[in-house]
């Protein structure tokens, strides 16, 4: 600006065209501010939940595990090698002749062991039986079990329990944020979609209009009207900014097979599949011509690194027992954890067994294969760096997404960044009625949209917590045996978000923020109090048997309820100043210099 | 390591918010009650232009010596990730700090180099031991 303003000094000619230029920036910027206020506004609500939910999902195993309070936490247990032994023999003694097994060891985030079989339908079976026996079959046959990592003996579950009660844990919060609920699968994928599109391109409108964003970066004005809630709304989205540029590109990258249909045709032309075949096969293997077939092997194997499964060969043979396969595991990898193990074909000429190990500090690619063959315990492959460097880059963005990679304290940075970009969202439609406020209190005619608007920020901003809070507590109070539990606790968390729509609407507004945030206040205050009258797994217990899982939850559930009843309190104070002013009283020319400013600038 | 990252983030906010006049009022606000003549410690426009760049040249040095903090031990791939996060909280504690305690950011911007210097002199002596 300053050499722009020299220039203009020294030539009378430039002044035309600086004026221009100036009169340029300007309109694009004004059409800019347009553009972010209404794309900003209309998705909001929408991409609060998601945020919400998003956030909570990054810890969604946590939850589950404090959501579940049948099942016992291990702080310490059997190593790695032992727990694969009495994997096995449990395994043999439940599923011999299955197709698959399925070994999880128990992370740092997942305390549980499991194990899984697969078998699939003789030929008899898959011939002669209905769909309904077929399932009825399916379900004989499969199934999955949890053990205990000390003795590998099934998991006793506490207080008699047979199971861990029926609920969605935080994995059914987490699937909200990308499926929303009670929507059928189309209108809810669309409607994520778009909102996600409207939110990368307010990002980007909001960076435009930004135009102090060096000088203004570390401003907070607090105890002024309007601008108080900007400066929130620079900061909270502005030192997030790396994260919600990432978080909205990667979140459209999600569902770049909706967004590009067509993309899903492009391998078949270049790759050579015959394509009426392979429509009419619909994917189905055994429908396939063999060219096919041929091609969609190699696919695999190349691009993906999968190898088709191989059938059983019907020959018994034993296997070698997988403990020995752990000794040349660790020629490669001395110091890698296991996360899981396949295999395929237990005591039978062809079987395979495939161990996954977890790679650290690792964005893409944290689990890779090793891959033995039963027989010999000979190693058939091992990870290889093959990749395509453009479904490398996807799967690199889509785990920074994700953020499965990240160990512990970097899973509380994406969460802190998370309720970050929720205030952000917040905070901008909070703006957007500060801002309409005066007007609409003077003007004969208020506005009804504005009014919908006012309700849905207090009943979305407050509301949501309040839901989530009705949920943990929903985990607590229904009763064990209610059929669909879990899918009762989802509705209670629904209802509740209902009712907060309602009380708005009953009570003067601004006494209903206060009235809100108190009440989610006591929601989450009284939470670990519950648990600690419904469960013998209250705070004491899980400090007393290390269990930090249960403990870091309810420790955050407690700051976030004295969160709550800090911010009551000082929108009370505020609610109370602004009674005891009369109209007289209040400035409102002051009011109207950093009104008139914030327009402006 | 990226313990010192964080360090060295949030002694570059300080500098960069030193750099700028309206922060730089606030953070010196409470030694200008002590004094007098409060015009000795709020600069004047021409004297603040001359320090302005060797406090930014400082942050950016100090930025980029962060974000080798934070890739030497564990990897520029998750070491990236944790130097955006650093940003991210770094930034948020010192905007907060600013205005709610900027008192505290004096002394803050004093000692808080110390903190990677007796951390590295500690690890030396004991590796002197061992």
């Amino acid at each position: 600006m300053n050499i722009k303003t020299t220039i203009n000094a020294t030539s009378s000619t430039a002044i035309n065209t600086e004026s221009k230029t100036k009169n340029n920036n300007t309109i694009f910027r004004e059409s800019m501010r347009g553009l972010h206020t209404w794309i900003g506004l209309v998705p909001s609500w929408i991409l609060y939940f998601m945020f919400i939910t998003g956030s909570v999902g990054y810890f969604n195993s946590e939850i589950t595990h404090w959501m579940e309070p049948e099942t016992p936490y291990f702080s310490e247990m059997a190593s790695q090698a032992d727990m694969l032994f009495m994997a096995e023999q449990r395994l043999k003694q439940v599923a011999p002749n299955a197709n698959e097994w399925y070994i999880g060891f128990p992370s740092e985030r997942n305390n549980s062991f499991t194990i899984s079989w697969e078998q699939e339908l003789s030929a008899d079976e898959s011939n002669n039986l209905n769909d309904e026996e077929k399932e009825a079959r399916e379900n004989e046959l499969n199934g999955e079990e949890l053990l205990n990592p000390q003795t590998g003996l099934p998991l006793q579950y506490l207080n008699g329990a047979k199971e861990a009660r029926d609920t969605g844990g935080g994995n059914d919060l987490y699937v909200m944020h990308y499926a929303l609920k009670y929507l059928p699968d189309n209108v809810a994928l669309y409607l994520v979609i778009f909102c996600t599109l409207f939110m990368l391109v307010a990002i980007i409108t909001g960076i435009i209009i930004h135009k102090k964003i060096f000088k203004d970066f570390f401003t907070f004005r607090k105890g002024e009207k309007q601008r108080s809630w900007l400066d929130m709304h620079n900061i909270s989205a502005v030192f997030t900014l790396p994260f919600q540029l990432m978080i909205t590109y990667s979140g459209l990258l999600f569902f770049i097979g909706s967004l590009f249909p067509l993309l899903e045709f492009s391998p078949v032309a270049v790759v050579g599949f015959d394509l009426p075949n392979m429509v009419q096969s619909q994917g189905d293997t055994e429908k396939m011509s063999p060219k096919n077939k041929q091609i969609l092997d190699l696919v695999l194997k190349e691009v993906f690194n999968q190898d088709q499964a191989t059938a059983a060969a019907g020959i018994s043979v034993p296997t070698v027992p997988l403990n020995t396969l752990l000794a040349e595991l660790k020629t490669h990898q001395p110091d890698q954890k296991m996360s899981y193990i396949t295999v395929d074909n237990f005591n039978d000429k062809n079987a395979k067994i495939s161990i996954y190990i977890n790679v650290e500090n690792r964005v893409n690619n944290t689990t890779e294969a090793f891959t033995y063959q039963g027989i010999s315990g000979k190693l058939i492959s091992s990870p290889n760096n093959k990749g395509f460097s453009a479904t490398e880059l996807k799967s690199t963005i889509l785990n920074l997404h994700e953020g499965n990679f990240s160990p512990i304290l970097l899973r509380w940075f994406y969460f802190f960044t998370g309720l970050m970009g929720a205030a952000m969202i917040a905070t901008g439609s909070t703006l957007w009625v500060a801002k309409r406020r005066l007007k609409n209190e003077k003007s004969t005619s208020p506005s009804k949209g504005f009014k919908v608007v006012e309700l849905l920020n207090i009943s979305t901003i407050v509301g949501l917590l309040i839901a989530v809070a009705a949920y943990f507590w929903a985990n607590r109070l229904l009763p064990i045996d209610l059929v669909e539990r879990h899918e009762w606790e989802i509705n209670v968390m629904f209802i509740t978000w209902g009712l907060t729509f309602i009380y708005p609407m009953l009570r003067p507004l601004k006494r209903a923020w206060f009235e809100l945030l108190y009440i989610a206040a006591v929601a989450y205050l009284l939470l670990p109090v519950i648990n600690l009258l419904t469960t013998n797994r209250h705070l004491g217990n899980s400090i007393m048997q290390g269990d930090w899982v249960n403990v870091s939850f309810d420790v955050t559930i407690i700051f976030f309820g004295l969160v709550f009843v800090l911010a009551a309190k000082r929108a009370q104070q505020k609610q109370l100043a602004g009674s005891l002013s009369t109209s007289a009283n209040s400035k409102p020319s002051a009011n109207l210099k950093p009104l008139a400013k914030v327009i402006t600038s | 390591m990226i313990l010192f990252g964080f360090v060295f983030i949030f002694i570059a906010f300080i500098s960069l918010s030193l750099a700028m006049k309206r922060h730089y009022d606030e953070i010196h606000k409470h030694l200008a009650k002590e004094n007098l003549a409060a015009n000795k410690v709020l600069l004047n426009r021409a004297t603040f232009k001359k320090q302005q760049t060797i406090y930014r040249l400082f942050a950016v040095l100090s930025l980029l010596l962060s974000y080798f903090c934070c890739i030497n031990d564990i990897g520029i791939a998750l070491g990236l990730v944790y130097w955006t996060a650093l940003l991210t909280l770094a930034a948020f504690i010192q905007a907060m700090l600013l205005t709610y305690q900027a008192q505290w950011l004096y002394q803050l911007a004093l000692y808080i180099g110390l903190i990677p210097l007796v951390s590295k002199i500690t690890q030396l002596k004991v590796q002197k031991q061992a």
